[in-house]
């Protein structure tokens, strides 16, 4: 699923989460889980469009559920 | 001119109807990928979801609107005969009829990074023309249009084209000029997006044949082919040129195209082969990492996965997690129950998508 600049906006009427994922052993974050789903990976890549997406969605002023 | 210098849109050849079009004419010549609607990686020729408002059929195009249940997508929908020299194409069909409000767009698309269009130097004065040719089926007859558009939409060239017969293939060749102004981007993102309008309205319509700086889907009165319920608009054959001439058909081997299309979608299957094992002696976490190949334009997302196990011992996870780490490098992760020999084996298809 990837979401393009003209249809960010679109967003919002999905009414997507986002999860944090800590890497285990850096403890860093390396990316989001989509809606809960711990096969929906969005690595924290500049280049990936899904990230592109995340980061438009905090833009908004959404925050993303802490990593467990 | 200098020995070996090729400076024509057409080089003529002793075979008839063929010419080898400018412009490395041999290598790389099509910059559209999968332009013969060959590979299907995350459908396998099913239907895509009219309850979209975005997703990719066949490996490359993607579906995009503003509204969802317009269209549904599928290779091959409709089971018509495909021109000759080709087996598949993508079709759509219309699932309602829809009149566009201003703002609303339908089509289809393909997004060509910018390291396959760099060489073209668009944004410069020295921008070349291209050509695009394709094939095109609808149950509609008409004016229908698309455009060239620049990834980041500040930018676009719409066009038309005629399709005179309904339910019939017709070729279509379009002559784009080169863009002189603009801003491309010349890496691993993208650089621009031959888009096909499917039903737009005003907002994303203009005056073809010529750059405007806005975001057009296509030209002012053009068929609106999700105005009329069951209408049906079938495509392939898409080839994107440098030059002014449309040439044959660019056709790669199967594996060669493939490949190509890994670079941002690849379907990565288990399907009950790939097992791992290891000794938990305190239990906890454990990644099992795979290399994808060719490496891919970025590190991709892992959407639409279905990774499961086919069979585990002493793991405490239904599924496993999927994180990706690299262009190449992605893993699956799971949670031993308890000390001790923890192992199992993948099945299902991790969906690894670096899409521009």
């Amino acid at each position: 699923m990837v979401f393009l600049p003209e249809q960010l906006y679109w967003l919002r009427s999905y009414k997507m989460n986002y999860k944090l994922v800590i890497n285990p052993y850096t403890q860093k974050e390396q990316g989001v889980y989509l809606n809960g789903n711990t096969s929906n990976f969005i690595p924290f890549d500049p280049d990936n469009t899904d990230y592109q997406a995340y980061l438009k969605w905090v833009a908004e002023g959404n925050t993303p559920e802490a990593a467990e | 001119m200098a020995y070996g210098t090729v400076n024509a849109d057409v080089i003529g050849t002793s075979v008839a109807g063929s010419n080898l079009g400018a412009g490395n004419a041999t290598l790389m010549k099509n910059r559209i990928l999968n332009g013969s609607m060959v590979i299907d990686q995350r459908n396998a020729g099913a239907a895509i979801s009219a309850a979209n408002l975005t997703g990719y059929t066949v490996d490359r195009w993607s579906y995009t609107a503003s509204q969802t249940l317009k269209f549904t997508a599928q290779q091959n929908q409709g089971s018509v005969t495909p021109p000759a020299g080709f087996t598949n194409y993508l079709g759509f069909t219309s699932q309602t009829a829809f009149s566009p409000a201003s703002s609303d767009f339908t089509g289809v698309f393909q997004a060509i990074e910018g390291y396959n269009w760099q060489d073209l130097g668009y944004g410069t004065a020295n921008a070349k023309a291209v050509t695009a040719s394709f094939w095109v089926y609808s149950s509609l007859t008409g004016t229908f249009s698309g455009a060239l558009r620049v990834y980041g939409y500040a930018r676009s060239y719409p066009f038309s084209y005629s399709v005179p017969v309904a339910n019939t293939w017709t070729q279509i060749t379009i002559n784009i000029a080169g863009d002189t102004g603009g801003t491309y981007n010349t890496g691993n993102n993208g650089a621009v997006l031959l888009t096909f309008n499917l039903g737009s309205g005003s907002t994303f319509l203009g005056t073809g044949g010529a750059w405007t700086a806005s975001n057009l889907f296509g030209t002012t009165g053009s068929v609106n082919v999700a105005g009329t319920n069951g209408a049906t608009f079938y495509i392939t054959g898409v080839q994107l040129e440098v030059g002014s001439s449309a040439t044959g058909f660019e056709y790669r081997q199967y594996g060669q195209e493939l490949a190509l299309c890994q670079r941002y979608c690849n379907a990565f299957v288990f399907a009950n082969s790939a097992g791992f094992t290891y000794n938990a002696s305190g239990g906890g976490n454990y990644i099992v990492s795979y290399y994808t190949i060719p490496n891919m334009r970025t590190t991709p997302s892992s959407t639409g996965s279905s990774v499961t196990f086919a069979s585990s011992y002493n793991v405490s996870d239904a599924t496993p997690s999927i994180v990706t780490y690299t262009s190449a490098m992605f893993g699956l992760g799971l949670h031993s129950s308890a000390s001790g020999n923890t192992y199992g084996v993948f099945t299902g298809t991790a969906l690894l998508a670096a899409e521009l």
